[in-house]
C-alpha cells in the first residue's frame, strides 16, 4: 500500500527568483550567493547554461561571458516564507506534511487513505502538481513507500512517478548516484576516490565508521538512506492553542520581563492541562528592539503540568541571558505530550530519589544551559580526546545515575569484554589519573624535524626543559589519517613540585593535552 | 603553605586493589571518614586521590557527582580502571555556560613552569557562585554520597561553603574540593590533604596523600597507594 509521497521543487530558489521576476523567463538567469562581483554563481537556468556559464563561476566572470545575464540573491527568509506557503497549500491535499530541512524545496506527505477523496495515487499527484503549477511552481512528485525511495524517484523520474512495489523502489534508490545526497563536496570527492559512486555502494560501508570517517552529517544521511523501518510522515498543521505572545513595553529589566511572562506561562500550562496531556518542554522567544531573537527551551525532568515549576525554570534561564537592547516581544509555546498511564513502582524510595535527581538536573539545565549536565560515555577510538564522549543528560535520567552499580567502568567486567592493550601490563595497579583538557591547547613550537629521532626528542626537550623538567617519551600514536592528520608523539614532562604535563607534538607544534594528577 | 611532615609520622600503607573486596585506602582516607564534612585536596595528584574515594563509593553502590569549575575533566579511561563506573557520574560544567563540549576561559602559557588552566579572573566569582549553587542543588537530592568540586583556582564564598557544609551534614555527603593550592578554602574545611606522586620506578608511581589539617584527629597522617604510570611514562 502506498503511504508516502515526495514532492520536489527542483532548483527551488531559482524558481523563486523567476517567480519574482517573470520578465526574466527567456533570459539567462543565475542565482548568486551574495551581492558581490566575486560571489559564486549557485544555480542557473537552461539558457544561461547553454551560453556557457557554470555553477561556481564568479558572478563577474559569468557576466563577462554573457553580458545579458540576470542575477540576484534569494534570502533565507524569502525561502522560508515560500516553504510555509507551499506547506499550507499541501495541507489541502493531505493532513500530514513534512518539509526537509537538509534541502529547500523537498516535502514529504502522507498520501495513504485518500482514494475516496482524490481517486488513485496518480490522480491525486496530478491534482497536487496542477495546484502547484497554478502558483508558478514546477514540481516533481513520486508516490511510494519510504521517504528516501520517493526522494530518489522524484529526483530522477518524470514529473509524476508511482512506485509499484517497495522492492522496485529500493533497487532504484540503490542504483542512483551518490551525488543525489546533499553531502559536502569534499566528502563526495573522497567517496568517489574510493570508487563509491552509487547510493547502494555507500550503504554497503560499515555503519560504525561513517561518522568517524566522513562526519556527522554523512552519518545522518547514511542512516536516512538505509533506514528500512522509518516512521510514517507525521508533520501536522501547527497547533497554536499552546502558544501565547505579547508585545512588551521595551523592557530591559529581567524581573519585569519575567513578570510579563509568568501569566503567559500559566495560561499555556493551563491550556495543555485541560486537554488531558502534559507539557514536555516550553519554548520562549524574546525579540529586542534591534529585531534580534533569542530562542530558549526549558525542559522539566519529566512531562508536567506544574506551572510554578515551569515559571521557575524560565526565570533561572532568563537570569543567565544578556540583554543588549530592550525586549519588545515575547512568545511562549508549550510542547504537549500524551500522558502515559502511571506505572507504579515497587520501591517508592527509589522513585522519590530518581524524581528528585531529575528535578535537580532540570534546574541545573535551566540555569547553566542544556549542555551543562552531562554523562561520560566510552567511545571506541585511539585518540585520547575521542576515547570518551560527553552526552547531555536530557529529560528524565537513568535511575542508576545516582548509584554506582553496574557501570561500564566498574570492576565487574562483562564476559567476553576484552581488555585494551594498555590494561594488559604487568601488575594490577590502577593508573595515575590523567586530567584531559576539553580542547588541547597550543603549548609551544619546536623546530622542524622528522619522526622521533633522538635529535627530535632533544628539540622537544629544549622547549620543555626550562625548569629542569624530566622528559618521558616519545610515545607514538597514529593520527586520524583519514582526515589527513599526522601522527602524534606524546611526552610526559615531570616537573619539580608541579603537575606532570601531558603533551604531544604534531609537526612543529606542541600541544598541551592535559596533566597526570 | 604546606610543610614537610615530621620524620616520625606513622605511615599507613594502603592495600593494593587486587588484595580483595574489602581492600582500599587506609582508615584515614575513606569515604566514611569524610562524610558530612568539607574536605580539600591540593597537590599534583589530586585526581588520583579522589579516585580512591570514588572507587569506594561505587563499590558500595553509592552515587558520585562531579561539579567542574574548570575546562578540563578526569580522563575517563583512567578512572574506569580504578573500578569507577564513569558513565554513572553526572558531570556538571558550571563554567561552560551551557556548552560542555566547548572549553571556556582557558589560558595556557608556553612557559612550562607557569602553565595553568584557569577561568578568567573576572569570571571567577560568577563561576564560583554557579559551582556552589550546582553543588547545593545536587546535595539536596540526597542521592549522592560523594560530591567532587573540581575548583582549580575558583574559590566559592565562605557563605556558600557554609551552606554546603550544613547540607553535607544533613544528607551525609562527603564534599571533596580539588583546588590548585593556596589559598585554602578556609576554616570550614575539615580535612585538607596534599596529594603527590613520586617515581616512576619500574613503571609505577607512588601516590602519597598527606593530611595537612584534620579537625578530628592528629594531622600529618599519610596514606600511600601504588599506581602504574600512564603509557609512555615508564
Amino acid at each position: 500500500m502506498l503511504r508516502t509521497a515526495c514532492i520536489e521543487l527542483p532548483f527551488f530558489r531559482l524558481q523563486l527568483l523567476l517567480r519574482a521576476h517573470p520578465e526574466w523567463r527567456d533570459m539567462p538567469v543565475a542565482r548568486v550567493l551574495d551581492d558581490r562581483p566575486r560571489a559564486p554563481v549557485l544555480e542557473l537556468n537552461r539558457v544561461a547554461r547553454g551560453a556557457g556559464i557554470r555553477a561556481g563561476m564568479p558572478y563577474a566572470t559569468a557576466l563577462a561571458v554573457v553580458p545579458s545575464l540576470q542575477a540576484a540573491v534569494v534570502d533565507d527568509w524569502e525561502s522560508e516564507a515560500r516553504i510555509e506557503e507551499i506547506t499550507e497549500l499541501l495541507y489541502t491535499f493531505t493532513p500530514h506534511v513534512e518539509a526537509w530541512n537538509a534541502r529547500s524545496g523537498v516535502f514529504w506527505v502522507d498520501c495513504s487513505g485518500l482514494e475516496r477523496l482524490w481517486g488513485d495515487a496518480r490522480e491525486w499527484a496530478q491534482n497536487v502538481h496542477t495546484a502547484l503549477g497554478n502558483r508558478d511552481f514546477y514540481a516533481r512528485i513520486a508516490a511510494g513507500f519510504t521517504r528516501f525511495g520517493t526522494l530518489v524517484a522524484a529526483h530522477t523520474a518524470s514529473p509524476i512517478h508511482i512506485s509499484e512495489s517497495a522492492g522496485e523502489e529500493r533497487s532504484a534508490a540503490d542504483s542512483a548516484s551518490i551525488r543525489l545526497l546533499p553531502l559536502e563536496q569534499g566528502v563526495l570527492r573522497r567517496l568517489e576516490r574510493l570508487g563509491i559512486r552509487s547510493i547502494g555502494a555507500f550503504l554497503s560501508l560499515p555503519a560504525g565508521s561513517i561518522a568517524t570517517r566522513f562526519g556527522a552529517e554523512a552519518d545522518v544521511l547514511y542512516r536516512f538512506a538505509g533506514d528500512p523501518g522509518e516512521v510514517p510522515v507525521r508533520g501536522e498543521r501547527g497547533d497554536t492553542s499552546h502558544c501565547r505572545e505579547m508585545e512588551l513595553p521595551s523592557l530591559r529589566d529581567v524581573e519585569a520581563i519575567i513578570s510579563h511572562l509568568e501569566p503567559m506561562i500559566s495560561s499555556v500550562v493551563e491550556s495543555v492541562r485541560v486537554r488531558g496531556v502534559r507539557m514536555a518542554s516550553l519554548h520562549v522567544v524574546l525579540r529586542d528592539e534591534d529585531g534580534d531573537e533569542c530562542r530558549e527551551e526549558v525542559k522539566p525532568a519529566e512531562a508536567s503540568c506544574d506551572a510554578r515549576f515551569f515559571r521557575k525554570l524560565v526565570s533561572l534561564r532568563l537570569y543567565t541571558l544578556e540583554y543588549r537592547s530592550p525586549v519588545v516581544y515575547a512568545a511562549v509555546t508549550g510542547e504537549p505530550i500524551a500522558e502515559l498511564p502511571g506505572q507504579g513502582m515497587l520501591f517508592s524510595d527509589v522513585r522519590r530519589i530518581t524524581q528528585s535527581v531529575n528535578r535537580a538536573f532540570a534546574l541545573l539545565r535551566a540555569e547553566l544551559g542544556n549542555r551543562a549536565v552531562v554523562r561520560v560515555l566510552d567511545a571506541d577510538a585511539h585518540i585520547p580526546e575521542e576515547r570518551f564522549r560527553l552526552e547531555p543528560i536530557d529529560g528524565a535520567s537513568d535511575p542508576s545515575l545516582s548509584s554506582g552499580k553496574h557501570g561500564a567502568g566498574s570492576e565487574e567486567r562483562q564476559p567476553g569484554e576484552h581488555e585494551r592493550p594498555d590494561e594488559q601490563r604487568a601488575g594490577h595497579e590502577p593508573p595515575a589519573v590523567r586530567r584531559i583538557l576539553l580542547k588541547a591547547q597550543p603549548f609551544g613550537w619546536v623546530e622542524r624535524s622528522r619522526g622521533c629521532s633522538p635529535r627530535a626528542v632533544a628539540r622537544v626537550a629544549k622547549v620543555l626543559h626550562r625548569s629542569g623538567a624530566q622528559l618521558f617519551g616519545p610515545f607514538r600514536i597514529a593520527g586520524r589519517w583519514w582526515r589527513g592528520e599526522p601522527g602524534r608523539s606524546y611526552y610526559f614532562v615531570r616537573q619539580e613540585r608541579d603537575r606532570t604535563l601531558w603533551v604531544y607534538r604534531t609537526g612543529r607544534t606542541l600541544w598541551l593535552q592535559g596533566y597526570v594528577e | 603553605m604546606m610543610g614537610n611532615p615530621p620524620a616520625d609520622v606513622p605511615m599507613v600503607r594502603a592495600s593494593r586493589l587486587s588484595a580483595g573486596p574489602d581492600s582500599g585506602a587506609s582508615k584515614e582516607w575513606r569515604l566514611d571518614m569524610l562524610r558530612g564534612r568539607l574536605s580539600e585536596i591540593t597537590g599534583v595528584a589530586r585526581l588520583s586521590a579522589v579516585a580512591v574515594l570514588a572507587r569506594e563509593a561505587h563499590r558500595y553502590g553509592e552515587g558520585v557527582a562531579w561539579v567542574s569549575a574548570v575546562d578540563s575533566l578526569f580522563f575517563p579511561p583512567d578512572l574506569a580502571r580504578w573500578g569507577v563506573a564513569v558513565d554513572r557520574i553526572p558531570v556538571v560544567f558550571a563554567a561552560a555556560g551551557g556548552s560542555a563540549a566547548v572549553p571556556t576561559e582557558g589560558v595556557a602559557s608556553a612557559n612550562a613552569s607557569a602553565v595553568r588552566t584557569n577561568v578568567r579572573p573576572d569570571m571567577s566569582p560568577i563561576v564560583a557562585e554557579r559551582t556552589a549553587r550546582a553543588a547545593e542543588t545536587l546535595m539536596r537530592t540526597g542521592a549522592f554520597a560523594l560530591l567532587v568540586l573540581d575548583l582549580g583556582t575558583v574559590r566559592p564564598a565562605t557563605g556558600s561553603l557554609g551552606r554546603l557544609l550544613r547540607l553535607a551534614g544533613i544528607h551525609d555527603v562527603a564534599v571533596v574540593a580539588l583546588t590548585d593550592g593556596d589559598p585554602s578554602l578556609g576554616s570550614l574545611v575539615g580535612v585538607r590533604v596534599n596529594a603527590s606522586h613520586s617515581g616512576p620506578i619500574d613503571g609505577r608511581l607512588t601516590l602519597d596523600i598527606t593530611a595537612i589539617k584534620d579537625k578530628r584527629r592528629r594531622p600529618y597522617w599519610r596514606v600511600r597507594e601504588v599506581c602504574c604510570a600512564p603509557d609512555g611514562m615508564y
